[in-house]
């Protein structure tokens, strides 16, 4: 595609812009304890250190100090009753340093017991459910005292 | 046990106060003040967190629909819609789509982390099907300049090349620093196609396999249109034509009809 391509050589040797970039940068949590200044980020494999400063200042607006990256190799574990190993893709891992007195904490974005909330709600509306069957129930007067198993 | 986890699990997908909507009984006032109840205390139950002073740390994040089971959202951009747009619309449009990738990648690595289920992860496959048809847009403006200055396309060239089996193949041509021709160590690594013994060999084979093949199928369509004939001889004869354009339906008719079997 010719958007996407870059001549090998171009008049003036000018440097290299992109116009439409297509990288992703996620941010991720970091397993063990990090400075408050300090945001891990996943990227893909073929950017640098450049890439994602320039990625964050440019398009986000964020003031960086450093960034360091690294080839994360992806789990190797052996198949499930096959005798055959299968491995995860490899990433990259971004940590970039931001400027003092700038702080971050990965935010809590689910429930803390979701399972547990879902349940007390369905036993309320259970309970609801059987008060309104209770109070809204019909009485047929001509087999008042007729027991259930009594008829259809 | 599995009616009880089916039941849940439709608890899940159904919004709040949903149960009530299946009660014939029950008031619609009833129902309405029951879950605007419910929600208000959701929200007061949950603040905001304050979880970074940066501005654009927080477009990583979707704030606003936080600890929510299901987000509801828009359809992506269309072809139609993005071709009357300007170039500089799409420069614009294409960061904010970018942004909300990010986000929902984000939050997407977050719910696998936390095993959780994201909510509505189909938003990702929308938002990459707007930023593939953005990219369309500007690819056809991209030919529509090249032909109009150039008097080319400015997309790679494709070519047809024979590899070392005699089996052609269509390659997509890119740019070098030098002409194949001088390049020594390559032509040396891939040497042109010569008259082969083992090559002329296999390209038989694979000739008399393809053409066995080939012929297998057209007798099966013969076959097939036979059969059709003998069980409905008034069959559409054009419409066979069309449909079977590699059996010659007149003839089979014809042949079928002097053996007396139509």
């Amino acid at each position: 595609m010719s958007t996407r391509l870059y001549p090998l050589y171009r008049r003036g040797n000018p440097q290299r812009r992109v116009f439409l970039p297509n990288f992703f940068m996620k941010i991720v949590k970091s397993k063990v304890d990090i400075p408050k200044n300090m945001v891990k980020f996943e990227v893909p494999l073929q950017m640098t250190q450049f890439d994602v400063k320039n990625y964050l200042e440019k398009i986000y607006k964020i003031p960086v100090a450093h960034v360091k990256t690294e080839v994360i190799l992806g789990e190797i574990k052996p198949q499930r009753w096959k005798g055959y190993l299968v491995k995860n893709d490899d990433y990259r891992i971004a940590t970039v340093t931001l400027h003092e007195g700038s702080f971050f904490e990965f935010p809590k974005m689910f429930k803390e017991d979701a399972m547990g909330e879902a349940l007390d709600e369905y036993e309320e509306e259970t309970e609801k459910l059987k008060e309104l069957e209770r109070k809204y129930k019909r009485v047929d007067p001509l087999r008042k005292d007729v027991p259930d198993f009594f008829g259809i | 046990m599995s009616a009880l986890v089916r039941r849940m699990s439709a608890l899940l997908i159904q919004p709040k106060g949903s149960l009530l909507r299946f009660s014939a009984v029950a008031e619609k006032s009833d129902v309405k003040q029951s879950g605007d109840v419910e929600k208000k205390s959701d929200k007061t139950r949950r603040e905001k967190q304050n979880f970074t002073n940066v501005e654009g740390l927080k477009q990583f994040f979707d704030e606003d629909n936080f600890f929510e089971d299901r987000v509801r959202s828009g359809r992506s951009w269309n072809l139609d819609e993005l071709r009357i747009k300007s170039n500089s619309d799409l420069h614009k449009l294409w960061y904010v789509l970018l942004k909300e990738k990010n986000m929902l990648l984000t939050l997407q690595a977050a719910a696998k982390e936390a095993v959780e289920v994201m909510p509505n992860e189909e938003r990702i496959d929308r938002v990459e099907i707007s930023m593939e048809n953005l990219e369309l847009v500007v690819r056809e403006r991209n030919k529509a300049y090249f032909d109009l200055e150039v008097g080319e396309t400015g997309e790679q060239p494709v070519f047809v090349h024979t590899n070392w089996m005699g089996l052609q193949t269509l390659r997509v041509a890119t740019p070098h620093y030098l002409p194949q021709r001088y390049n020594k160590s390559f032509n040396e690594r891939h040497p042109l196609p010569f008259n082969d013994r083992n090559q002329s060999w296999f390209l038989n084979h694979y000739r008399e396999k393809r053409s066995a093949l080939k012929r297998r199928e057209s007798n099966r369509a013969t076959r097939h249109v036979c059969r059709l004939l003998r069980r409905n001889p008034n069959a559409d004869i054009d419409a066979l034509r069309e449909r079977y354009p590699t059996v010659d339906v007149d003839a089979e008719k014809a042949r079928l009809h002097y053996k007396g079997e139509i």
